[in-house]
């Protein structure tokens, strides 16, 4: 019994080193976020995608697609649907949207799915998921430009309105007052 | 009297118009230009309540239209105060200096009376002009920095119509209450 307790400690020792390898088709994994901590109507959101391929082969004519953006939303920038003929073995590739929701409330962002050939011997595709960002809930407009905006160009126009009622009474006043000063003077 | 006669009020065109120098009633030009100011300013605060605090202009206009009338109203009842009021300082402060003024421009060519009528004429123009600007800017500066303390800094997560109700009541309020005093 004894023996055997030690026989099978040793078979799960090589057993989890096997499972440690990496695969030895390609296997990618996505990674979805976005850095904006607003979120708000018509406000530009920047997701970014990073696939690693994990395992040992190349991953081939992958397909990228991005279908939460479709409805109510618009892209502003990058693609909702690309591909890369290949992904090497341990490495990564990037690639961003940018979006700005045009209706404010909660939206359910999922995940973006791949799809790849995970060796040049398949002719099977394999679906892959991301992680999905979850409930979006989208401030509308007019809060956002209240509470986050920063109003810059506001503030210096409004300064360029208070010219007439402030700059030009203070330059007739101090007119007055030199010259009246100087002709005391002389 | 027959009906129309002016009544005869024992001064010459001269003292008359000497009076009407000195006296506390600010002239038609010096109102219209404290209308223009007052609708003015009280206007400018309007871009903050909409671009700053997202007043809805379209749909509640009613409000600024009322708020800025009231406000003009306080505001040149403001800049008449305070004219008064400075324009009796100023005309203290440039007597030499007009003095040196209008008998440097006429010298010995009119006679001492009249010299003395033209240096006073001239006094109360002077203090009537520097009076009005001085005002003006005066009151412009303390309802601008009430209005901003007040709508950017104490009212700020008020409702936009609330924030402005309260914002210009202060402002205005403050300005036309302290112009009295000397």
């Amino acid at each position: 019994m004894k023996l055997f307790g030690i026989f099978a400690l040793i078979g799960s020792a090589f057993g989890q080193e096997d499972a440690q390898q990496a695969p030895v088709e390609a296997r990618l994994l996505i990674s979805k976020k976005t850095d904006t901590k607003i979120l708000a109507e018509n406000v530009d959101m920047t997701f970014t995608y990073k696939i690693y391929n994990i395992g040992q082969s190349a991953a081939l004519d992958v397909e990228f697609t991005e279908e939460n953006f479709a409805n109510d939303w618009s892209i502003v920038s990058g693609d909702a649907k690309t591909s890369w003929k290949s992904i090497e073995p341990d490495s990564s590739v990037t690639h961003e949207i940018v979006v700005k929701p045009s209706k404010a409330g909660a939206q359910n962002i999922t995940s973006a799915v791949l799809n790849y050939r995970p060796s040049s011997d398949s002719e099977e595709t394999v679906r892959s998921f991301s992680s999905d960002y979850g409930v979006a809930n989208i401030i509308p407009e007019n809060e956002f430009l209240r509470n986050h905006a920063s109003h810059g160009i506001d503030w210096l126009i409004f300064l360029v309105l208070t010219i007439p009622s402030i700059l030009f009474p203070y330059m007739l006043y101090n007119k007055s007052v030199a010259r009246f000063t100087k002709a005391k003077k002389n | 009297m027959a009906r129309g006669q002016k009544k005869n009020t024992g001064f010459s065109e001269k003292e008359l118009e000497l009076l009407r120098n000195f006296s506390p009633n600010t002239s038609s030009k010096g109102m219209a230009v404290f209308w223009i100011h007052a609708l003015y300013v009280v206007i400018v605060p309007i871009w903050i309540q909409a671009r700053v605090h997202q007043y809805p202009v379209g749909e509640q206009m009613i409000y600024l239209v009322l708020g800025t009338l009231l406000q003009a109203f306080a505001l040149q009842f403001a800049y008449k105060n305070v004219k008064n009021v400075q324009k009796e300082k100023i005309a203290l402060q440039r007597t030499e200096a007009v003095s040196a003024e209008v008998t440097a421009q006429v010298g010995t060519k009119v006679a001492r009376q009249e010299l003395e009528d033209r240096i006073l004429w001239r006094k109360g123009e002077v203090a009537e002009n520097e009076s009005i600007h001085f005002s003006i800017l005066y009151n412009n500066c303390i309802y601008l920095g009430l209005y901003l303390l007040f709508s950017v800094i104490f009212f700020k997560n008020w409702a936009p119509l609330t924030n402005y109700t309260f914002s210009i009541i202060v402002a205005a309020g403050a300005v036309a209450g302290i112009s009295r005093t000397k």
